[in-house]
């Protein structure tokens, strides 16, 4: 753009006061938890919950809820940021950290440089694993101590908070992965392929 | 919801553009349909929507979402804004905005929540307050083309829509 024009009479009503460092450009903060999705909340009872690791058409591991709870462990308190422009500070989400799921299943190393997210309803995103590793991605199952409510993506959700949240994917079944990087469920509507809050990458070519 | 996945490609960058307010219609006290001319407007779909944003004398800049209510055959688009009381942008769309006026806008942005009369019908809409906009865009585009799928809207509002455009475009 050659000229910014300026909104006479417009002037910022933030309140809060949050650190530059804080914030990713384009966010405000919100202290609401807003809901989005694509499509109808599913609703599945815990009994008939399992969790799966894939690598291509390959099963490397499968847990029950039981056999997930079961897992190590581990609480973090972290922002998240919807692409949709709010960001919600220090929520605290406990679950099972993807490094964790790794050494389950008796692997020193990811098998591949790429995961897929798959969820109840057919909702997919994409994640390179490189932002899994090193405690950086986890599959959450509490929200602030208590079970994730199913409109935020319980019984458990990808956790992924370094990245805008519709990485974070609700309803998680299964992480699959992929020699090559493939576009997920907005990936394909024209949302940016990585999706990182402070370089904007909102949409394809940010 | 199903989508195939498909391999990465990068493509262009969407660009920040000028929008012009031509026309503003008082939906109700407190919605406000703003009519922009965007000077190369690339097209959309009905049920898309645009990001705006706002730079204030000092500089400063913020960025909310729109659902677009204009169907693509319009030339100028519509956004339909609600005052949102406390609300940093929605009051000063809805209050201070005139006719002249302009601000930053990109899109057509999502491609997933969308019907065209290529998809055919019947159509089954349901909102409440503003959540109508995106769905408006679907109605008029459907009226646009004088398709006859069936269209079924249900729709919840705590105020009366002063211009009945609700009921114009939904033949």
């Amino acid at each position: 753009m050659d000229q910014t024009p300026i909104s006479r009479g417009f002037r910022s009503k933030r309140q809060e006061q949050t650190s530059e460092n804080r914030l990713p450009p384009g966010q405000y903060v919100t202290t609401d938890f807003p809901v989005l999705s694509a499509g109808p909340t599913p609703q599945i009872k815990l009994g008939d919950w399992t969790f799966a690791l894939q690598l291509g058409g390959s099963l490397l591991g499968k847990w029950n809820w039981a056999e997930f709870e079961a897992l190590p462990q581990t609480t973090i308190k972290t922002d998240i940021h919807c692409v949709t422009k709010w960001s919600k500070l220090d929520t605290t989400w406990q679950g099972v950290t993807f490094d964790d799921l790794l050494q389950a299943v008796g692997l020193a190393e990811p098998p591949a440089p790429y995961i897929m997210a798959h969820c109840d309803g057919g909702y997919s995103t994409n994640v390179p694993v490189a932002d899994l590793i090193g405690g950086k991605g986890m599959i959450a199952t509490r929200y602030e101590g208590l079970p994730i409510p199913p409109a935020h993506g319980g019984p458990a959700r990808l956790l992924v908070p370094h990245l805008y949240f519709w990485k974070s994917a609700k309803w998680v079944r299964r992480l699959r992965f992929m020699e090559k990087d493939q576009r997920g469920f907005w990936e394909s509507f024209g949302y940016h392929n990585y999706g990182d809050p402070w370089k904007e990458q909102r949409y394809d070519g940010d | 919801m199903t989508v195939t996945e498909t391999a990465v490609q990068p493509v262009r960058r969407l660009e920040w553009q000028l929008a012009q307010v031509r026309e503003i219609v008082v939906e109700t006290y407190r919605v406000k349909s703003l009519l922009l001319h965007v000077a190369n407007w690339q097209g959309h779909l009905s049920g898309q929507h645009v990001d705006i944003r706002l730079t204030a004398e000092d500089g400063y800049q913020t960025q909310r979402s729109y659902s677009i209510a204009s169907p693509p055959e319009d030339e100028l688009l519509s956004l339909t804004v609600e005052r949102v009381d406390n609300g940093e942008v929605s009051p000063y769309l809805v209050d201070d905005l005139r006719i002249g006026d302009q601000f930053e806008l990109r899109g057509p942005i999502g491609g997933y929540f969308v019907w065209t009369v290529a998809t055919r019908g019947p159509l089954w809409l349901i909102a409440a307050g503003s959540g109508i906009a995106p769905l408006m865009a679907m109605l008029r585009h459907r009226a646009r083309r004088k398709v006859r799928a069936p269209a079924l809207l249900l729709y919840s509002s705590r105020e009366v829509w002063k211009t009945s455009s609700i009921e114009r475009n939904s033949i």
